[in-house]
């Protein structure tokens, strides 16, 4: 399914379709009605990248700049949790480039030897804890995840996020009471968006997309834990020296994009 | 019947069941037992949320049905409109019915937010999330299942019946209840099967928590994203208890009806 | 004192019944015209399944219909015996349990109305079938056993619709001979709905021709043979 149509399947309430499009991001629409039928000459290609959902912003931004920049060549985007993307590789996904939130994902991927090259770190990420607007439950900080009163979302550990909240958390000494692990952070972000939880634990570019709906408290450095972020072309890619180039654009002129975004650099 | 049925029907038979093969190949047996014991309590979950869902659903169920048989009197668009109502959650993508369920029961939800603030009840995130869940998505296949019962034993038992001094709720009891009880049956089955294998309402409206809400299917899915081994092994689980409800229920109760 | 009065008229938007009654207690009438001529209709709105445009039922003392008066008493607290051309067994239960129904619904214990059920299985004579479900008896048995069904309880008021209709020639007249030995046995008043004058002139002390809907003629056998009001009555009842 293309993401257009299931932003028109979810048209009736705007915060449903908002939350379909993010919860949706799990079927591959690499394998759907553009890139099916991608004829071999560059002039016309589609270029098939999957992306950590929290790149989706900055990503769908450097697509259009490397659209522009190469005409007739067509970037499409498949967002979903890492260690999803990389199931969906070691499936055999038709990919040609994989970004993801954590080297542990991408070494699953790279230890069943599906990389073209190494990978490369690109990015880096932190935490941030984020609460509904007006922070109804007073979260101040990652303290407060062990309070059995509160309304608490985390990711689960099997996923990067889960994986990198569950260090923020034991470095700080909090035994944590979730009310639920959510299979990724978009998940995560939903509740606290739909202010079903009192908090979550995300990324902080989570944070700033989401604009006014959530509102950020920052995790002392101390604390928090960072991810890298690091992309590669894979060895099954339809055009090799396109990806390529969208990954040297990703590492050189698009940090902008990225920083903007709220990642660090590498 | 004209033998070229039979190709087709080869197809279709074939391609329901590799898959099932497939999984059953890839199984990792040696480290199966150890795998299951891990995941009893996802799977006890399973079956008791499946189960006060059954039981839900017959209780509500069965009288929604047998209104819904004896509708036809009723004017055309609020009948329509009933019908529609009923067959939704089946047509709905579940991850919208928990989506539904949120802004209903959720802590900001039409009901949820007095339910909150007068009795400091929050449903979601919670083991009776999970039964709503299912509850929601199940719901249809017992109505239609025993609506379609109700209405091919038609209306004459019932005048005989109440001809013969029954009241209307002793009619209902002793011979509305029995004759469709093959119907009432299989929607069981069906609506049983069907919580069991419920995951997008249940993970949008209930959340996953080991224990509380992460049912079968949650687990099984999770579990794709780190160790596919454990994937497979709660997906052979899921089979293995509808098939058991399946194949025993069929075996007993539904002979005649199927 | 059981007598049946009744004056019932039913509109449907494509025909009317108006058919005026009064059956004395232990009388049977036998309502009896072709098909389509609303009789099945009329006894319906008898039994109260059938809503009246017009008229009143009334059963002794009790009203059981009324139009002006607004009463509509329900079937089931009516005291009538329904029977139809099917057996209508319900297919769940023995037929002895079938025959139990009716004293059961009004509340007799299980092991009195049991017994009371066997008793009118050996009045009709299929004593043998009562552990028997319905599928596995043959169309004159499961007649019988809906007879004794609609007996079985007393009712005031029996009402027969084309009971031997669906039997074959040879069953139908043995079971014509019981029926008409159980209503000569039978207490309250009786309404037997037939298109055979066989039916009519072996079993009821009176006849109404009902024709598309409306009264034609009334009286003994030998009444309407005597002077025909239409053709269908001289054609039932050749002289």
């Amino acid at each position: 399914m293309t993401r257009a149509a299931r932003r028109r399947a979810a048209a009736p309430a705007s915060a449903a379709s908002v939350l379909l499009v993010l919860l949706c991001g799990c079927s591959p629409p690499a394998g759907s009605a553009p890139a099916g039928s991608a004829p071999a000459s560059a002039s016309t290609a589609t270029l098939s990248v999957f992306a950590a959902a929290s790149l989706t912003d900055s990503f769908d931004a450097l697509g259009r700049q490397f659209e522009e920049a190469h005409p007739g060549v067509t970037v499409v985007l498949n967002a979903a949790g890492s260690a999803e993307l990389a199931q969906q590789i070691l499936s055999g996904a038709p990919a040609d480039i994989l970004a993801t939130a954590s080297d542990a994902t991408m070494a699953t991927v790279a230890d069943a030897g599906l990389l073209a090259a190494p990978a490369q770190v690109f990015a880096r990420n932190s935490l941030e804890i984020a609460v509904p607007p007006g922070n109804p439950g007073q979260v101040a900080g990652l303290a407060d995840f062990s309070k059995a009163g509160l309304l608490l979302a985390l990711c689960a550990p099997e996923v990067p996020c889960g994986a990198s909240a569950a260090a923020a958390l034991t470095r700080a000494g909090v035994s944590p009471d979730p009310d639920t692990l959510e299979q990724g952070v978009t998940s995560v972000l939903t509740k606290v968006r739909l202010g079903e939880v009192d908090a979550g634990i995300v990324y902080r570019t989570d944070v700033l997309a989401a604009g006014g709906a959530v509102v950020g408290v920052p995790i002392p450095d101390a604390q928090n834990a960072t991810t890298d972020y690091p992309i590669a072309v894979l060895a099954g890619a339809q055009h090799p020296a396109l990806a390529e180039q969208f990954v040297a654009l990703v590492r050189g002129s698009g940090q902008d994009a990225l920083r903007e975004a709220g990642f660090a650099a590498p | 019947m004209p033998r070229g049925l039979w190709i087709p029907a080869a197809l279709a038979l074939a391609f329901l069941v590799l898959p099932l093969v497939a999984l059953i190949a890839r199984a990792p047996w040696p480290s199966v037992p150890e795998l299951v014991a891990g995941s009893l309590p996802a799977l006890g979950l399973s079956v008791t949320t499946g189960l006060t869902t059954t039981a839900l659903c017959l209780l509500f169920g069965i009288p929604l049905a047998v209104v819904l048989a004896g509708s036809d009197g009723w004017p055309a668009p609020l009948r329509r409109v009933v019908r529609a109502v009923v067959t939704v959650p089946l047509v709905l993508p579940p991850v919208v019915g928990g989506i539904a369920l949120l802004l209903l029961l959720g802590r900001q939800g039409l009901l949820g937010r007095p339910l909150e603030q007068l009795f400091g009840v929050t449903v979601p995130f919670s083991t009776p999330a999970v039964v709503l869940a299912q509850t929601f998505v199940s719901m249809p296949f017992l109505v239609l299942a025993v609506e379609g019962a109700v209405r091919a034993t038609g209306r004459r038992f019932d005048v005989v019946a109440a001809a013969l001094g029954a009241s209307r709720w002793y009619a209902f009891r002793r011979v509305t209840l029995p004759l469709v009880a093959p119907g009432i049956a299989s929607g069981a089955v069906l609506c049983f099967t069907r919580a069991l294998g419920e995951f997008g309402a249940t993970i949008t409206f209930a959340g996953s928590l080991p224990g509380v809400t992460r049912t079968l299917p949650i687990a099984a899915y999770l579990g794709l994203q780190s160790d596919p081994d454990s994937a497979i092994v709660l997906a052979l689980l899921l089979l293995a208890v509808s098939l058991i409800v399946i194949v025993s229920l069929r075996d007993r109760w539904l002979r005649g009806s199927a | 004192m059981t007598r049946l009065q009744a004056h019932v008229v039913v509109a449907r938007p494509s025909f009317r019944v108006d058919l005026e009654l009064d059956v004395a207690e232990g009388q049977v009438l036998a309502v009896l015209g072709p098909n389509g001529a609303g009789k099945s209709t009329a006894l319906a709105a008898l039994a109260g399944g059938e809503p009246l445009e017009q008229g009143f039922v009334r059963l002794g003392s009790a009203t059981l219909s009324d139009v002006q008066r607004r009463i509509d008493v329900d079937i089931s607290r009516r005291s009538i015996g329904w029977v139809f051309q099917d057996s209508l067994l319900f297919p769940h239960l023995t037929v002895l349990e079938n025959v139990a129904f009716g004293l059961r619904a009004r509340g007799m214990p299980r092991r009195a109305a049991l017994a009371a059920a066997e008793e009118w299985l050996r009045l009709l004579r299929i004593e043998r079938i009562g552990g028997s479900r319905p599928r596995e008896i043959s169309g004159g048995e499961a007649q019988r056993a809906a007879l004794a069904r609609a007996l079985a309880p007393s009712p005031q008021l029996l009402l027969l619709d084309e009971p031997l209709a669906a039997l074959d020639a040879e069953v139908r007249d043995e079971v014509r001979a019981d029926l008409a030995v159980r209503l000569s046995a039978h207490r309250g008043c009786t309404v037997l709905v037939t298109h055979d004058p066989a039916d009519a002139v072996a079993l009821a002390d009176d006849i109404v021709i009902l024709e598309r809907g409306r009264v034609v003629q009334r009286g003994t056998p030998e009444a309407l043979r005597a002077s025909p009001a239409s053709s269908y009555v001289a054609a039932m009842f050749p002289g």
